[in-house]
């Protein structure tokens, strides 16, 4: 035992500088054998803690004065120490710069690398800061909440409310200084002329001052134009001031035809602004007309009706956790004044407005960035390693310096600053390579994040650059300044050429790059797999094959419901009988574009008394829906005309409706309570006639709310689907043709085929993998031509040893092999190394993966493949050419 | 009131203030003195040692100066005239503290 424990220590004592070693390591090893010699084995664990501990504070203490009296020794007597200055600055900054252009092709490679890992990681940060960072553009934005009313678990969850809660809060409030609320719609602007559909606002007179929204032109609304019953004015968004009204000023004052009423146009809002929701908001949108709301109190309908977006601006000074105390205790007075909200046991919640704004962008954005860090990783260790071999060419060059007298110190300085010119040059290209991806991201259709266009490379962002360009000059740099530090106080030429230390950390840096590769690979692999997963789903409904628009019925071609139910029948008639047509149908919302009204419904009694507990997401369908939108029916039949004369009260639910109303039993026949108790009894219930496979309405995904459709013969706005034979996108035109045929003034708006929306809602995911990839292949290009560099490099070193070995015989298979070993030593580690990361990583997104688990085996088995062939490339190039090493002439040159 | 001594250079004063000791002797002897509560490890030990020699409290002895019949290779320290000096004003510096305390709780 006792031979071991003092080579043990030993070793310990390497960490001790050389010369304190020298003079009392042999003392020391007796003394610490003495102390630990009769203990126990408990005992001599905690004597070995004590020891480590001893020695490494030791060291550490030691180290650090040698450093300091070597930075403090010699030089002029003032202390001043030749070359310290801004001018030997300036001398070294200069000598670096020649001696780069000396070099062009390294100077480029390793700017261009650089570059890759800064120009990324400044792309994603601006990203990030824009959305993710960046405060909303209001007044106190960071005041700001949205309130949110949750009824009942697993039930509505919505950014919505009815305005009479609100009063209450408004009047109860402790802390909010200040509430506003609006709601949306789409309107006809323009009349019969040229029609257009527009997103309108109705909100509260005070909420441009909420927001601090001062207008271009005009005035805000007062609270004048928000009594009911006062004469309706329209404020224009900026937009829409531009691209219909040319942005002419004299607008101001005029009126416009809005939903078939005059409104007066009383301003203009500026270019800035525009409305920031979370995804879940309810019916008010970023409008492109934005009216009064005129609330009547007196014409609400009950509390639980809600359908008002309300915002609170919490006091200077309180937080949004006393603003949900205050929440809390207000909700609790409605619970107990209001038996709807008991019913459903109201919570009330508020929620910071930009938190909720960009919650579904946060993980996306943050994998990214964690990814493109990686990226900068890879790039800095490549550079590093190729500075480490030129550091090896340059050694004699510096040897040469030190023994003229430089300073260690300066010698450091001169590398790091090579590398600082390298990162900086880098930099510079790294923010053009960002205002080339911006560009690409703001053309690109499909990413949709909020905040979006916005986006620009300004102070905030350079100043993260300069950090990361600092941060690449430092971690390239630090590997050749330690070597340089190593090599320089006094050490002999002769163990410098023969330390491992250079290439200890040459092996150490393409680990980490082949490690990192790992990571990214696997994510790629990741997203990729759910990529393909995502577009296996069966989302109940088929998209190709699919044409969708909109459109609009004006109230003065249209006046009453039988106009428009005639509508509808003609569209439906015209258009089936277009060549290839297969199917044509209406509904009130087309899959995948956001919430539809819920509709509470209840199964038994249970249900009943906790009315608004249990919801459906609800659709309006006309005959032949299921059949135009290729959704499966499981039992029962689809609506037929006969159920539109009857009055209504049949539905169609979906499959997970039927197993959470009536586990086990045929549900058609059976009665769904679709009105509470307090409804008239012949309203109170509809029949089920049939129930379908459930429509991915919301999200590809998952799942959403359960469904009820319900009949429908004709509105003023319909979403229509055609289902045709051929390319639905050349369908388009004879649709166009087809609505202006049936009356002047509707507004078609959306021609598009469903695969689009399809793909729209497959974009975030799309754009992960695609990103991820391309950081992927990057990373693996680094890290392949860095372990082909390490090789190649050792190689060289070692042409000596491999020539005596062929001379004497040792077959050329032989070495070959013992190159490629030597390399893939090091990428098997990287491999286990790499492969941990990437299961972190991914276990900690999770959320971003579908259908794949983080862990998934075959991911990192193909990807370990790709990467280990990849590598046995970069090591066979190497290991083939130390086989051509001639022996002769190896013995003679070296 | 002068500056304290850091404890572990007043143990290994107080045990060359005896005798010449070598390392060993000097751990032995703290450990002794304290009733094994102190142990010193030796780089502490070691560096301590030669800080102590920087600041001329204490000497290496050379070769000649070794006690009769002991081996020259494990070196010995001796304390020097300015090393008792501080140990002997570190002493009466805890003195008086201890005076202070126990006064202190003799009242209380």
């Amino acid at each position: 035992m006792k031979p071991r424990r003092a080579a043990a220590y030993r070793r310990l004592l390497r960490l001790l500088p050389r010369d304190f070693r020298e003079r009392h390591g042999a003392e020391m090893e007796a003394l610490f054998l003495e102390a630990i010699d009769g203990r126990s084995a408990a005992g001599r664990w905690t004597a070995w803690a004590a020891a480590v501990r001893d020695v490494a504070t030791i060291a550490a203490k030691l180290r650090w004065a040698t450093w300091r009296s070597r930075r403090f020794r010699g030089g002029a007597p003032d202390g001043a120490r030749p070359g310290w200055g801004l001018r030997g600055m300036l001398q070294d900054l200069g000598f670096v710069v020649r001696s780069l252009r000396r070099r062009p092709g390294f100077a480029l490679v390793a700017v261009v690398v650089l570059s890759v890992g800064i120009g990324g990681t400044t792309t994603v940060y601006t990203v990030v800061r824009g959305v993710l960072l960046r405060p909303l553009p209001y007044e106190a934005p960071e005041r700001i909440g949205i309130l949110w009313h949750d009824l009942g678990e697993g039930a509505q969850s919505l950014p919505a409310l009815n305005p009479l809660d609100l009063y209450d809060y408004r009047a109860w409030s402790e802390v909010f200084e200040d509430f506003t609320l609006g709601v949306g719609d789409e309107d006809i602007l323009g009349g019969p002329e040229r029609p257009e559909l527009v997103q309108v606002g109705f909100v509260e007179a005070g909420f441009f001052e909420f927001f601090g929204v001062e207008p271009l032109h005009g005035r805000r609304l007062v609270p004048e134009d928000d009594r009911p019953g006062a004469s309706p004015v329209a404020i224009l968004s900026h937009r829409l001031w531009r691209d219909r009204f040319g942005g002419d000023p004299g607008v101001v004052g005029r009126t416009v035809d809005l939903g078939g009423d005059a409104h007066q146009v009383v301003g203009v809002l500026p270019e800035g602004f525009s409305l920031h929701l979370p995804s879940e908001a309810f019916l008010l949108r970023d409008a492109d007309v934005w009216t009064a709301a005129r609330v009547d109190p007196a014409e609400l309908p009950p509390r639980n009706y809600t359908a008002f977006t309300a915002f609170g601006r919490i006091r200077a000074g309180a937080t949004f956790d006393d603003a949900q105390r205050d929440l809390d205790r207000m909700e609790a007075r409605l619970r107990e004044l209001h038996p709807v909200h008991a019913a459903s046991s109201l919570q009330a919640r508020v929620v910071p407005l930009h938190d909720d704004v960009v919650k579904g962008a946060r993980p996306t954005l943050l994998l990214l960035f964690v990814s493109v860090g990686l990226v900068l990783i890879v790039s800095c260790a490549n550079v590093g390693n190729l500075l480490l071999v030129r550091g090896r060419e340059r050694e004699s060059e510096l040897a040469v310096r030190i023994a003229l007298g430089a300073h260690p110190g300066r010698i450091i300085r001169l590398v790091l600053l090579e590398s600082a010119v390298l990162a900086a040059a880098a930099a510079g290209l790294g923010v053009a390579l960002t205002e080339g991806a911006l560009g690409a991201v703001r053309v690109r259709a499909g990413i949709s994040l909020p905040r979006m266009d916005a986006l620009a490379v300004d102070w905030t962002v350079l100043t993260f650059t300069a950090g990361a360009g600092l941060l690449a000059a430092l971690a390239s740099g630090l590997p050749s300044a330690l070597r340089a530090a190593d090599a320089a106080p006094g050490a002999g030429m002769a163990s410098r050429t023969r330390s491992r230390g250079g290439s200890r950390f040459r092996d150490a840096l393409v680990l980490a790059e082949v490690a990192v590769s790992m990571v990214l690979l696997v994510g790629a692999g990741l997203t990729m797999r759910s990529v393909t997963a995502l577009q296996g789903v069966d989302p109940g409904f088929e998209a190709d094959g699919l044409l969708t628009f909109r459109v609009s019925l004006p109230d003065g071609g249209f006046p009453d419901h039988e106009s428009e139910v005639l509508f509808r029948r003609t569209l439906e008639e015209r258009l089936g009988a277009l060549p290839g047509v297969e199917a044509v149908s209406a509904t009130s919302q087309l899959p995948l574009t956001g919430s539809g009204p819920l509709m509470p419904y209840a199964y038994d009694a249970e249900t009943a008394t906790r009315w608004e507990s249990v919801t459906a997401d609800q659709r309006w369908v006309t005959p032949g829906f299921f059949r135009a939108v290729g959704g499966r029916l499981l039992a029962g039949r689809e609506f037929t005309a006969d159920d539109l004369r009857g009055g209504g009260s049949v539905i169609i639910v979906d499959e997970r409706l039927a197993e959470r109303a009536f586990p086990g039993v045929d549900p058609v026949g059976r009665r769904l309570q679709i009105r509470p108790d307090e409804a008239p009894e012949a309203d109170r219930y509809a029949e089920i006639v049939g129930v379908v496979a459930h429509l991915r309405l919301h999200d590809l995904a998952r799942p959403h709310l359960t469904q009820i459709y319900r009949p429908m013969d004709g509105d003023d706005r319909l979403s229509v689907l055609v289902r045709t034979s051929g390319e639905p996108a050349s369908l388009a035109p004879s649709v166009r043709r087809e609505v202006a045929a049936l009356g002047s003034g509707v507004a078609l708006q959306d021609v598009r085929p469903m695969e689009d929306l399809v793909s729209e809602a497959l974009a975030p995911i799309r754009v992960t993998r695609t990103v991820i990839g391309l950081f992927a292949a990057v990373a693996l290009a680094m890290a392949v031509l860095g372990l082909y560099g390490v090789l190649a490099f050792a190689v060289r070193q070692r042409a000596r040893e491999i020539g005596i070995r062929l001379a004497l015989g040792q077959r050329p298979s032989h070495v070959r092999r013992m190159v490629v070993i030597q390399g893939m030593r090091l990428v098997l580690v990287a491999l286990v190394l790499g492969g941990a990361g990437a299961w972190a990583l991914w276990t900690f997104a999770s959320s971003q993966l579908y259908g794949v688990d983080s862990a998934d085996p075959a991911t990192y088995l193909v990807t370990a493949g790709v990467l280990s062939t990849a590598a046995m490339l970069a090591c066979w190039v190497p290991a083939r050419r130390a086989t051509r090493i001639d022996p002769a002439e190896t013995l003679k040159t070296t | 009131m002068p500056s304290s001594l850091k404890p572990h250079w007043f143990h290994i004063l107080a045990a060359l203030a005896e005798r010449h000791r070598h390392g060993s002797g000097i751990v032995r002897d703290v450990l002794e003195q304290t009733d094994g509560e102190v142990r010193l490890w030796p780089a502490t030990l070691y560096s301590a040692l030669e800080e102590l020699a920087g600041e001329g409290l204490i000497v290496e002895l050379t070769g000649d100066d070794h006690p009769e019949g002991v081996s020259a290779r494990r070196r010995y320290y001796r304390i020097t005239h300015e090393g008792r000096g501080a140990l002997h004003r570190e002493a009466a510096r805890l003195a008086s503290l201890a005076r202070i305390a126990v006064s202190r709780l003799e009242k209380a």
